[in-house]
């Protein structure tokens, strides 16, 4: 189960972050600024030759005892990070993929909203609604 | 020189003024050209029906010529919207080339080629269908629109007004297009005038049907319901715009609509999804109808 999930902008601050056990939150807001390096450093990598090539999912970013960090990045620099429990082996890789697909069809519709200006935080109703069913699709 | 076709299209090569041809108008029509309006004003009728394209026709004196006398649609909404129904001049010393007018025509297939013909025109390409267009761009643009006019007026009664006015603007030209496309008669009552409103008119510009509901007793108020607002897809209405209309557009294009019609209206949103409700309600009252000859776009 998805323990946290953040929507990170181009310039690296956060426009959504929401961790599902709402104590510790700060541990959380942690992990997911230090896998930010690592998502610059897969998309450096990657780099100048392949970057028509590079896939919008960056998989498994690292792993600590406890949890794994998942990245996805869209063309426009928008990163989203995923924080799932180490102790859920059952979740697979499509899973996850289908997850950030599904977060990043939620982010185009937010971003569509004539309301929402670009860079703010992500206040919208509908963005609640789809992380309360990506928490709950990794019961499943 | 060409004397015995209808202008719209050229006759084939080989051709030899004096022989006999199919109607120009449609490949559709094979009737002899004698039995065009043209050829029968030549001959000295001065009205009748066209024996190709079966619609009627009266000869009147074109307004831009001298003398020169074309056939013309004799419906009356077609002589007051002389901006689009015009008439094909003569080849001798012609000028331009303009439609006649289809109304009375069956189903589209003839005026499309008729309109295809009319190459001058700055309609010419304008078929009686309608085009695809991106519907996204569509909401996206919309959606921009309000957002500007939120921050110019900063009041959301003012940006309500707005867009009353820009709506209504919009009906009273968007009524003519509507009229030559959709070929639909006069409405002998409210009713008629619901069921047009709902089942052609949303349909040909917004591609969803309303349904028609809630009449009142005296049978001049009804509801429009529409399951799904095209214009409101991916908005969410922020707190500080609690009472924006969003779509107060329509209202402004059905009152504009109707009173080019001589129909004075009033049409208000009663639910709205952006505000909770389920499904957007349009509430239309009939006031009265209008005698008097209103000047076109009087706002």
């Amino acid at each position: 189960m998805a323990v946290c999930v953040a929507v990170i902008a181009k310039e690296n601050y956060p426009l959504y972050i929401r961790s599902i056990p709402t104590e510790n939150e700060l541990k959380f807001h942690y992990m997911v600024h230090t896998s930010l390096d690592v998502v610059d450093e897969k998309i450096s990598a990657m780099g100048k030759a392949l970057v028509d090539q590079r896939e919008l999912y960056l998989g498994l970013l690292y792993p600590t005892e406890d949890y794994k960090v998942y990245g996805y990045v869209t063309n426009s620099k928008v990163k989203f990070v995923m924080v799932v429990d180490s102790s859920n082996t059952a979740l697979r890789d499509n899973e996850i993929r289908s997850m950030f697909r599904k977060l990043h069809n939620s982010y185009t519709d937010v971003m569509c909203n004539p309301f929402y200006n670009p860079g703010d935080r992500i206040q919208s109703r509908w963005t609640k609604r789809m992380l309360r069913v990506l928490a709950s699709s990794g019961h499943s | 020189m060409i004397q015995d076709y209808c202008k719209l299209r050229t006759p084939p090569s080989g051709h030899k003024p004096g022989d006999r041809e199919p109607c120009y108008k449609s490949s559709l029509c094979a009737e002899h050209s004698g039995s065009c309006s043209w050829a029968a004003l030549r001959r000295g009728v001065t009205s009748g029906t066209v024996g190709c394209c079966g619609s009627a026709f009266i000869a009147r004196e074109l307004p831009s010529s001298a003398g020169l006398r074309v056939p013309w649609c004799p419906a009356a909404s077609c002589a007051g919207a002389v901006s689009r129904c015009r008439s094909i001049l003569n080849a001798e010393g012609a000028a331009s080339w303009v439609e006649l007018c289809w109304e009375g025509l069956p189903s589209g297939s003839v005026a499309r080629q008729g309109k295809a013909a009319g190459t001058m025109s700055r309609q010419a390409n304008r078929g009686t269908e309608s085009k695809k267009m991106s519907s996204e761009l569509f909401t996206l643009t919309y959606g921009a629109l309000v957002t500007q006019l939120c921050k110019d007026y900063e009041n959301d009664e003012d940006v309500n007004k707005q867009l009353d006015k820009m709506g209504y603007n919009i009906g009273v030209r968007l009524i003519e297009d509507f009229l030559a496309r959709s070929n639909v008669g006069r409405c002998h009552d409210f009713r008629e005038t619901a069921d047009v409103i709902a089942k052609v008119a949303f349909k040909m510009y917004l591609g969803i049907t309303p349904s028609i509901t809630n009449w009142s007793p005296a049978g001049d108020e009804f509801s429009l319901i529409l399951e799904n607002n095209p214009l409101v897809d991916f908005v969410e209405l922020p707190d500080n715009h609690s009472s924006l209309i969003y779509s107060n557009l329509l209202c402004g294009v059905l009152r504009g609509a109707l009173e080019m019609v001589q129909m004075a209206v009033e049409a208000k949103f009663v639910q709205d999804t952006l505000k909770g409700d389920g499904v957007t309600e349009i509430r239309m009252r009939f006031i009265r109808r209008i005698e008097d000859n209103l000047p076109a776009g009087e706002e």
